[in-house]
């Protein structure tokens, strides 16, 4: 029972304790298990359904939601690539990204590389499921900030100002925004994706997809990495048909 | 005459052939008799000549360290009632210069129990990895009914003179770890060896639950939260972790998942929240008497 984590009930702990006795060691082993099995059962932040459903698109939703669910502020969004005009695979893409995300690649520059990277596995329980992401290197700190933040000494008091007697003096460079949870040191994330057959013309899709509300991206260089410093990649399905190496996606008239 | 490393124990072979530990305590041994781990049928027997010379190189090294100690007890600063609340104090932070001594890594295949294989090694991030294939096929010799887990703990602090002590964690009520998993469950475990044979084995287990996804998670857990267990096995009487008395730090792998895992580490810290008033989570009951564990 406990190997497949089943809670015993009212109804077994009767049966037990009828045919093995008050004192016996399988009344006992039931009874520690109907006190520790509940206080383990829903311990997890990330809740699942009782059963994880078989059929990869729902696996899939739930695999994004799970993701996504670091910034309340994300939209998960199910396109069809047979909504487009040139995709060679029809299949399903489950996008997720959320508000910051969106605000952020709008603010990438010009020319500025994003990475296409995957494909890594979530694990739901039992099953696994891979993803892509979207992903910009990481902004570098200028060299008087970097300066300052290596000397900063926490407890060094005697740079301590006071406003009474006038000596605090904040300017506009003294107040940063505060980083998103999106800005790690190993990039920035932008976007998170499951495509159901994990081809890169799916992911092609799914950046033509993502332009709709990201107009900034037809402006940027996408690159389709084999590698990636978040770990080791399982290396997207090859379209049968050779297209030519997509490192530029510049004009959205075929939308 | 006393033995410094090894035990010669004679123990009598007719009954041993399924027995790992000496059936007969011999009076002249040094060390007490393990009650955990494997024995190490290929260990090099060392001469007493050898021992004592081996231990003498050591000498210097250990009247350093001693000495060392001498002095910060001296000069050290009492350590306050408690620690800064709402501040998380890194006790391990993993990066491109860890340690490997310090860290121990183990899964069933060590032993020819199962087929599961792990490392600990630097992300290429500059962050600590520990990756590997957990696998439940079971090996087939009729003694293994269940196979698959992966495990790495840090080794017990020692001090001068290679003497076991601790990590005083008391003042903290949260461990706080800063990782980025891939969706599987891990098995956060605190080794708390007592001092009574009985205890050697204490352990305080708590799930690691992993969000999965390319984004960091910083995971806050509660000391109270964890339940005492001898060997892996939970116990009925259960008690608040004894934060004085820490030897070990580990990390487990064994969800019952076949495939790959992948945990990056970054560091592992202590917080102290003043609003956290709970000592332990599991309520106890009165039971007749030698009922429960005692």
């Amino acid at each position: 029972m406990e190997d497949n984590g089943v809670c015993p009930d009212a109804e077994t702990d009767a049966m037990v304790l009828n045919i093995f006795g008050r004192h016996g060691f399988p009344t006992k082993k039931l009874r520690r298990m109907t006190y520790w099995m509940p206080k383990f059962k829903n311990l997890s932040p990330w809740a699942l359904p009782e059963k994880i459903p078989t059929s990869n698109l729902e696996v899939a939703k739930l695999a994004v939601q799970r993701m996504g669910s670091v910034d309340p502020a994300t939209e998960m969004e199910i396109f069809q690539t047979s909504e487009l005009r040139d995709a060679i695979d029809d299949t399903w893409i489950v996008s997720g990204q959320s508000a910051t995300q969106r605000e952020l690649l709008a603010k990438l520059q010009e020319k500025k590389t994003v990475f296409v990277e995957g494909a890594f596995p979530i694990w739901l329980r039992r099953t696994s499921i891979n993803y892509f992401i979207l992903r910009s290197d990481p902004e570098p700190l200028s060299e008087e900030d970097q300066k300052q933040r290596a000397q900063f000494d926490y407890d060094d008091v005697s740079q301590l100002r006071s406003w009474i007697l006038g000596q605090e003096n904040l300017t506009r460079k003294d107040i940063i925004i505060e980083p998103s949870v999106h800005e790690q040191e190993d990039g920035t994330i932008l976007a998170v994706a499951v495509t159901g057959t994990c081809s890169k013309d799916s992911l092609l899709s799914w950046i033509r997809f993502l332009e709709k509300k990201n107009p900034n991206l037809a402006n940027l260089s996408i690159l389709f990495a084999t590698n990636s410093p978040l770990g080791e990649v399982i290396p997207a399905i090859e379209s049968s048909v050779p297209v030519n190496t997509v490192k530029k996606i510049t004009d959205t008239s075929d939308l | 005459m006393h033995r410094f490393l090894t035990s010669n124990i004679c123990a009598p072979s007719i009954w041993s052939r399924r027995i790992n530990f000496p059936v007969v305590v011999p009076s002249s041994s040094f060390h007490e008799i393990r009650k955990n781990g494997y024995e190490d049928k290929n260990r090099k027997k060392v001469s007493p000549r050898q021992a004592i010379r081996d231990g003498l190189k050591e000498l210097k090294n250990e009247i350093k360290n001693w000495t060392e100690e001498v002095k910060e007890g001296c000069t050290l600063d009492p350590i306050m009632g408690m620690p800064l609340p709402g501040e998380v104090d890194m006790q391990w932070c993993f990066n491109e210069s860890i340690d490997f001594d310090h860290w121990v890594v183990t899964s069933d295949s060590d032993h020819n129990e199962g087929y599961s294989t792990s490392t600990l090694s630097v992300s290429p991030t500059g962050k600590g990895l520990f990756s590997g294939n957990l696998s439940t096929q079971l090996v087939r010799d009729g003694k293994v009914k269940k196979a698959g887990y992966c495990n790495f703990k840090s080794i017990r602090p020692q001090k001068s003179f290679k003497r076991d002590s601790f990590h005083n964690w008391s003042g903290y009520t949260h461990l706080v770890m800063r990782v980025r998993g891939d969706g599987r469950s891990y098995m956060i475990t605190l080794g708390t060896a007592g001092y009574f044979d009985v205890n050697w084995n204490d352990q305080f287990h708590f799930a690691l639950y992993t969000r999965g996804g390319p984004h960091w998670q910083i995971s806050k857990i509660p000391f109270s939260k964890f339940y005492m267990t001898s060997r892996g096995r939970i116990q009925d009487m259960q008690e608040p972790v004894p934060l004085n008395r820490i030897t070990s730090f580990g990390i487990t792998a064994s969800d019952k998942n076949n495939g790959p895992f992948r945990l990056e580490i970054d560091y592992v810290g202590l917080e102290l929240d003043p609003s956290h008033k709970e000592t332990s989570a599991y309520e106890q009951y009165k039971v007749p008497y030698f009922y429960a564990g005692y």
